[in-house]
């Protein structure tokens, strides 16, 4: 009977246990806390987290337990991750929420959008110049478009090894918007150009709006191929829900489907951050990338349009420019409070959405772009 | 206005009753002001209150981010409350000074539970009342598959 | 291999320019299309414009008329519930056709909007919000021009 329960005891936790799932574990409990107390973005950061926990509680090999065990149950889950399945249903989802109509209302807000993809760009240099391989630094790059699904996405093709760290990174600096952007912002710009108000956009057609994701998915698309999966699903979802006859479609999109979808990505990214597989140095790089790439895409993107100030007639507020990163809608909001704060009738939030969505747009020809010349 | 014979003679859930109930409520009612901001009930809190419309205007919050304004005196508030184990389901937010009655939970299922009969008429008005007011609750509790209609 | 020799051995400047650039021209041309999509929109759409100011010229029947004098009259605004008006249809602008209410006053309130409560109230009044009857509200643009602008 001793040595029963004495075998017992090696197949438990306790046994098992390792440093390095206790700092995993200490991760996932702060990713719960901040999800939860703090509420920064608690449907990713909630699931994320508590799937740390449980990729993170030791168990012997064999069982089919672990997530990278062929028979477990967390492994079929991570097969959506793994094989970009999750991503583009979530991007569908994204689509049959997003309003376009700032953005068609004032195109020349999308080359904003665009300038923040620079970040990705520089980024992926960076982990050039640190030893990383191209399929791994586009892979890091692409953290600064701050889109977790893109994120994911192109490092599903690229460097599947390194799908937990990048998720992690992306998602943390995602729900750190608040935190990482303002600072930038205010040392790029003066008080006189956050002042600036913007001009009133004019009213858009039900029939702009319906015909919008079709032409920017056939000319997006066209243009770079490997954008397919994540902008089809995202213009595709954005007909269904401007087409107003498909409504039903576009309300299991933008709830049910995308919530799924959610869920299994978010908890099965956290179980992939395995403690021994997890805390390498490589992670540490991946890491301070991830943060120089957020901060050079939100750099870029305010720098961006004080150069496009220089030649237009109506001035564009350059804070617009840090919302060119994707990460909807919070960096529109960080926009809002620190234009607010210069100006409190100054209102920036629907002005600030059009370049928002157009770095969604970008992020995801970002990663088409990557994928093909990496594969090629 | 503010006598709350008044009020519940208005109110289409209570204009129902017979005299006799009207009287058995009425002491159990307490007027109390509200102002544009206030939060006078939050979903998932302790319930402790049922709420009737004096004047002003409510928003009143349900789940899936579905609403009612009400505004009308006599709208009445937290009936969901004789389903809902004791926990509000809606959040009610003030959009307009006025004031509301407030009559204590217990009070009042009291009140109907010694009373079958007022039970049944007030049930009975609430249902048409929803109807009216907010048709749609019924197809989100056909969603979510649970059997009573009402979901204030 | 670490710097700017792994940058040139891995073509990464090529990569970079090229990723950039291609970024670049998918949004540039993006924008230039749909800048000039309502253009092309309104030609199409001219002929029933045409019909509609001929239909704009006849005279309205009386019911029409008091309807739109009793919005008028109700809509009599201050100018900072004017200003909170205006505020709020531009909040509406980032939301869905058929939006939340709660949801609208949660993000009047983050985003510091004054009065948030009277205004939305005000707006509620006016018809300018209006329910659609499935729990979620519409925003009356007519209405609003008519008693705002």
């Amino acid at each position: 009977m001793d040595a029963l329960f004495i075998e017992f005891y090696h197949n438990t936790g306790f046994y098992l246990w390792d440093y390095r799932y206790l700092i995993m574990i200490a991760v996932g409990l702060v990713f719960v806390y901040l999800g939860i107390a703090k509420d920064y973005e608690p449907l990713l950061l909630v699931p994320i987290g508590f799937g740390i926990l449980m990729g993170n509680i030791p168990v012997f090999q064999g069982l089919g337990l672990s997530i990278y065990e062929d028979n477990s149950v967390l492994h079929y889950l991570y097969f959506g991750v793994t094989q970009g399945i999750y991503p583009p249903l979530i991007f569908l989802g994204i689509g049959a929420m997003t309003d376009f109509s700032t953005l068609l209302a004032r195109p020349i807000l999308m080359l904003l959008g665009a300038a923040a993809q620079t970040g990705i760009f520089i980024t992926f240099l960076g982990a050039l110049a640190l030893g990383f391989a191209p399929n791994e630094a586009s892979s890091i790059g692409i953290i600064g478009g701050a889109d977790g699904p893109t994120a994911i996405f192109l490092t599903a093709k690229l460097a599947p090894h390194l799908i937990g760290p990048i998720a992690v990174a992306a998602y943390s600096y995602m729900a750190l918007v608040p935190v990482i952007q303002p600072p930038i912002m205010r040392l790029l710009t003066t008080r006189k150009e956050r002042l600036i108000r913007m001009e009133e956009p004019r009213e858009v057609t039900k029939r702009e709006k319906i015909i919008f994701p079709i032409v920017a998915f056939l000319l997006c698309c066209f243009l770079a191929p490997a954008a397919l999966p994540l902008l089809g699903m995202l213009c595709f979802g954005n007909l269904l829900k401007e087409a107003v006859v498909t409504e039903r479609l576009a309300q299991t999109a933008r709830n049910s489907l995308i919530d799924t979808a959610t869920i299994l990505l978010g908890v099965t990214v956290g179980a992939s951050t395995q403690g021994d597989i997890f805390l390498v140095p490589s992670s540490i790089g991946i890491f301070a990338l991830g943060a120089l790439s957020f901060g050079i895409a939100t750099a870029s993107g305010v720098l961006f349009a004080k150069v496009m100030n220089l030649f237009l007639k109506s001035k564009i507020n350059p804070l617009l420019g840090a919302a060119g990163v994707s990460a909807v809608p919070d960096s529109a909001r960080v926009v809002q409070i620190v234009g607010q704060k210069e100006d409190p009738t100054n209102f920036l939030l629907m002005h600030a959405m059009a370049p928002n969505v157009s770095g969604v747009i970008g992020s995801a020809i970002a990663a088409g772009v990557l994928w093909s010349l990496m594969a090629s | 206005m503010s006598n709350i014979k008044e009020i519940l003679n208005k109110s289409s859930i209570f204009s129902s009753l017979g005299e006799d109930d009207i009287q058995r409520l009425e002491p159990f009612f307490e007027k109390r002001e509200i102002h544009p901001g206030d939060i006078i009930a939050k979903a998932d809190d302790a319930a402790q209150f049922f709420f009737l419309l004096n004047n002003g205007t409510v928003l009143l919050a349900m789940e899936e981010g579905r609403s009612v304004v009400l505004n009308t005196p006599g709208d009445f508030i937290g009936l969901e409350l004789l389903s809902a184990k004791g926990v509000y389901k809606t959040t009610l937010t003030v959009l307009e000074k006025g004031s509301v009655f407030a009559v204590p939970r217990q009070a009042f299922l009291a009140v109907i539970q010694e009373n079958s009969e007022a039970a049944a008429t007030i049930m009975a008005s609430w249902q048409e009342y929803l109807d009216k007011t907010a048709p749609f609750v019924k197809i989100v509790k056909k969603i979510e598959g649970i059997s009573l209609s009402y979901n204030f | 291999m670490y710097g700017l020799e792994a940058i040139n051995a891995n073509n990464g400047w090529a990569i970079s320019v090229v990723g950039v650039t291609i970024v670049f021209s998918g949004l540039v041309t993006l924008s230039l299309v749909i800048s000039q999509l309502y253009r092309v929109l309104a030609l199409w759409e001219n002929p029933s414009k045409i019909k509609t100011l001929f239909k704009a010229k006849q005279p309205k029947n009386q019911s029409e008329e008091f309807q739109e004098k009793e919005i008028i009259d109700q809509a009599v605004f201050t100018e900072s519930q004017k200003e909170g008006a205006k505020q709020f249809s531009l909040l509406i602008r980032t939301m869905e056709n058929h939006f939340s209410l709660p949801r609208l006053l949660h993000l009047a309130q983050i985003s510091d909007l004054k009065n948030s409560h009277s205004n939305l109230n005000n707006l509620l009044k006016t018809n300018i919000i209006i329910p659609d009857g499935s729990g979620f509200f519409t925003w009356e643009k007519e209405t609003f021009d008519k008693a705002i602008l």
